[in-house]
């Protein structure tokens, strides 16, 4: 859902004119200049309270609705619970938590962002997803030679416009998830 | 006046006091006079005594020439003679009455007298008488050729002259007697009449003293008056006669003098007072007249100009009445119209509420179009999904997926435009709801006003039936106007008229009070002149 937007109104030929000449220029425009943007690491943007964060392709399952999630009694607050995807159970975890971001409101649609894991996708609650961009690894800036006081264990650089891009690795070697986990299951 | 508190002479009026004076006064002359009668009464008596006594002489020589012619032989009545001697002395010496003035004379009683000396020459004289009788007895008896005759006869003269001296010397004592009682008479008399001219100065100088002193008392008083000096002492009441009343009265004259001269003063103060206050007045009255005469001619311009704007009044009265009578027929149209109105206004009102069934269909309708879109853009977002899924796994393809990823890329960026659309429809159903309920506000706003529109015709009908009503009065009023305006055309000329009329009123009142002013003037002078005269009074 967009932001608020200013007032318009339908009966301004101007304003259709430009929507309209808008669409027309981005389905006129050819495939290899996408081709050409998109060089450097192709990342899925989102936004969680507020901030936008980054996570590469490569270490994605998939994205989803984050549909009813069930809290996990006995666990640290930084899991947010379990939930049921096609029949599969997986944890979600909560990325406010893990980042020190206030909480979002109940209401409100989410998503989630299966990250893959070692045996099976852990889920990454967030409150919109963005889209896809190629960044350059170059043009990473990493919080631990700026010092810019963030939580820095999750965060893998600070790209331009302020994109922060997470650290894969570093999400799936929190210690809840591997706590008595699938192991457990995949020997019995 | 109070007379009891006087003595009774005081008391008495001056007239009869006059008469008591008076009467006292003939009461002291009579006694004079009678007294003087009776004194030369006693005169007359001594009169014919001494005659009497001096007839005793001449009738003695009588006797001795008719003894003598006797004794010649002549007959003569020498005793008659004696005989009379004998009767005078004795009429003489005890009273009776006598034979006065001879043979002829006239008989008189004579009293007896008292003079003891006169009696004794009367006794001297009867016996030198009786002497001479006998001895004239004796010489008639001798012989005329007696020697001794002559003797005798000599004897005889002197014994006759012995008693004509005897009468002589008797008569002078008469005579003494007399004069001693004549000098007793006028010495009494001398007395009398002193002590009647000092009584009559006496009582002269105490009447003088009751009415003069009075009377000069009060003369110098009416001089001071007259001098204008009232602060004089009353006069003193001495009496209950007119002086006293006219001292009284003299009193009163002072005290009403004295209230007079005062309220002559403060008369003559108020009059002077009242004279600057006219004069005063009258300048002012003759400012104001000329202030008047003024007016008089503005309000004369004025009336002139009111005239004519009366006739412009009448003229527009008369317009205002044709209008009245148009704006009355207006009111009818007007009246119409309203009625007219009316029924728009409920024509408005039932397409109104139309208006708002409507809207609420369509607002009904724009939420469900609402609905669908929220459905395509779940759908969007779902595609959005799918496609960052199709991403996920182009990536995951690596090489063989890249071509899959410009798809996925695709689908994205319809997915994404499939929401933008979406959200601009979200968008332009949100301001169409909000007009939508703008909308329906504005309705129900409008039926209300339509309601208050046709209470408000409702009204304006009322107002302008009566409007129309008052219109109709007015057209009345206006053609009483005109008529009112022109008798008030007539009544101003008549004004008009008056104030000229007026106009010679006030020169003629300007005239007069220039008189006024100089009479007032000439007032003032003269109250002025009263006040000095008045000072002259001291009080």
């Amino acid at each position: 859902m967009s932001d608020s937007q200013p007032l318009f109104s339908m009966d301004d030929p101007a304003f259709v004119e430009r929507i309209l000449k808008a669409r027309a220029r981005r389905l006129a425009a050819s495939r290899d200049q996408h081709a050409q943007v998109e060089h450097g690491e192709t990342m899925l943007c989102f936004r969680v309270g507020g901030e936008r964060y980054a996570l590469p392709l490569d270490s994605l399952a998939e994205v989803a609705t984050l549909g009813m999630v069930t809290p996990v009694p006995g666990q640290p607050r930084d899991l947010l619970g379990v939930t049921n995807l096609r029949g599969e159970i997986r944890p979600v975890l909560n990325l406010h938590q893990l980042l020190g971001l206030a909480e979002p409101g109940e209401d409100g649609r989410r998503f989630a962002v299966y990250l893959r894991g070692p045996s099976r996708a852990i889920g990454l609650g967030v409150d919109e997803m963005r889209r896809i961009r190629a960044i350059d690894p170059q043009s990473l800036t990493y919080p631990a030679q700026s010092g810019n006081g963030l939580p820095q264990r999750f965060i893998r650089g600070i790209g331009p416009d302020t994109l922060i891009v997470l650290d894969p690795q570093q999400i799936l070697a929190l210690d809840v998830l591997r706590d008595r986990r699938a192991d457990y299951r995949i020997r019995q | 006046m109070d007379s009891a508190q006087f003595a009774p002479w005081k008391r008495m009026k001056l007239r009869r006091k006059f008469i008591v004076v008076a009467t006292m006064f003939t009461v002291v002359l009579a006694g004079l006079i009678a007294y003087t009668a009776s004194a030369v009464n006693q005169q007359k008596d001594k009169f014919f005594i001494s005659d009497l006594a001096g007839r005793q002489r001449m009738l003695a020589q009588k006797y001795t020439q008719e003894v003598l012619l006797a004794a010649q032989g002549q007959a003569t009545d020498h005793a008659g003679t004696m005989a009379q001697m004998r009767e005078s002395l004795v009429v003489l010496e005890n009273g009776g009455a006598a034979l006065v003035g001879g043979e002829g004379g006239l008989r008189v009683l004579i009293g007896a007298t008292e003079d003891g000396e006169f009696r004794a020459k009367l006794g001297e004289q009867g016996n030198l008488l009786r002497q001479l009788e006998s001895e004239a007895g004796r010489y008639l008896a001798m012989a005329a050729n007696d020697g001794r005759r002559v003797e005798k006869m000599r004897e005889l003269l002197a014994l006759q002259g012995q008693l004509t001296k005897q009468a002589d010397l008797s008569v002078k004592v008469l005579v003494r007697e007399v004069e001693r009682h004549i000098n007793l008479t006028v010495t009494i008399l001398t007395m009398l009449g002193i002590g009647a001219a000092l009584g009559g100065m006496g009582i002269s100088w105490i009447i003088g003293r009751e009415i003069v002193d009075p009377l000069a008392s009060c003369a110098y008083a009416a001089l001071e008056i007259a001098k204008g000096n009232l602060r004089l002492e009353p006069q003193k009441i001495t009496s209950a006669d007119e002086i006293g009343q006219l001292q009284e009265s003299f009193n009163e004259m002072l005290t009403s003098l004295r209230e007079i001269a005062l309220q002559s003063r403060s008369v003559c103060e108020s009059l002077t007072i009242a004279a600057s206050q006219i004069l005063s007045s009258t300048q002012s009255q003759a400012a104001g007249t000329k202030q008047q005469a003024a007016a008089v001619q503005e309000i004369t311009t004025t009336v002139e100009q009111i005239n004519l704007s009366s006739k412009q009044v009448a003229e527009r009265s008369r317009q205002v009445a044709g209008t009245a009578d148009a704006v009355a027929q207006s009111g009818h149209a007007g009246l119409q119209a309203v009625h007219e109105t009316t029924i728009g206004m409920e024509a408005i009102r039932e397409q109104t509420e139309n208006v708002a069934e409507n809207i609420i269909t369509l607002s009904e309708r724009t939420q469900a179009v609402g609905e669908i879109i929220a459905t395509v853009n779940e759908i969007a977002e779902q595609s959005n999904l799918v496609a960052l899924n199709a991403a996920i796994e182009a990536a995951d393809a690596r090489e063989s997926g890249r071509r899959f990823s410009v798809v996925a890329g695709e689908i994205k960026n319809l997915a994404d435009q499939a929401k933008e659309a979406t959200s601009q429809v979200r968008g332009i159903l949100e301001q169409t709801q909000k007009g939508i309920n703008t909308s329906v506000m504005l309705t129900e706003e409008a039926l209300k006003r339509v309601e208050v529109g046709r209470e408000r015709t409702n009204l304006s009908e009322q107002v302008i039936r009566q409007m129309s009503d008052n219109i109709q009065e007015s057209v009345h009023a206006f053609q009483q106007i005109v008529g009112a305006t022109n008798q008030q055309q007539i009544g101003l000329e008549q004004v008009t008229q008056a104030l000229h009329e007026i106009r010679q009123a006030s020169q003629q009142t300007a005239q007069t009070t220039a008189q006024l002013e100089r009479s007032s003037m000439e007032l003032t002078a003269l109250g002025q002149q009263l006040a000095k005269t008045l000072e002259k009074y001291r009080l």
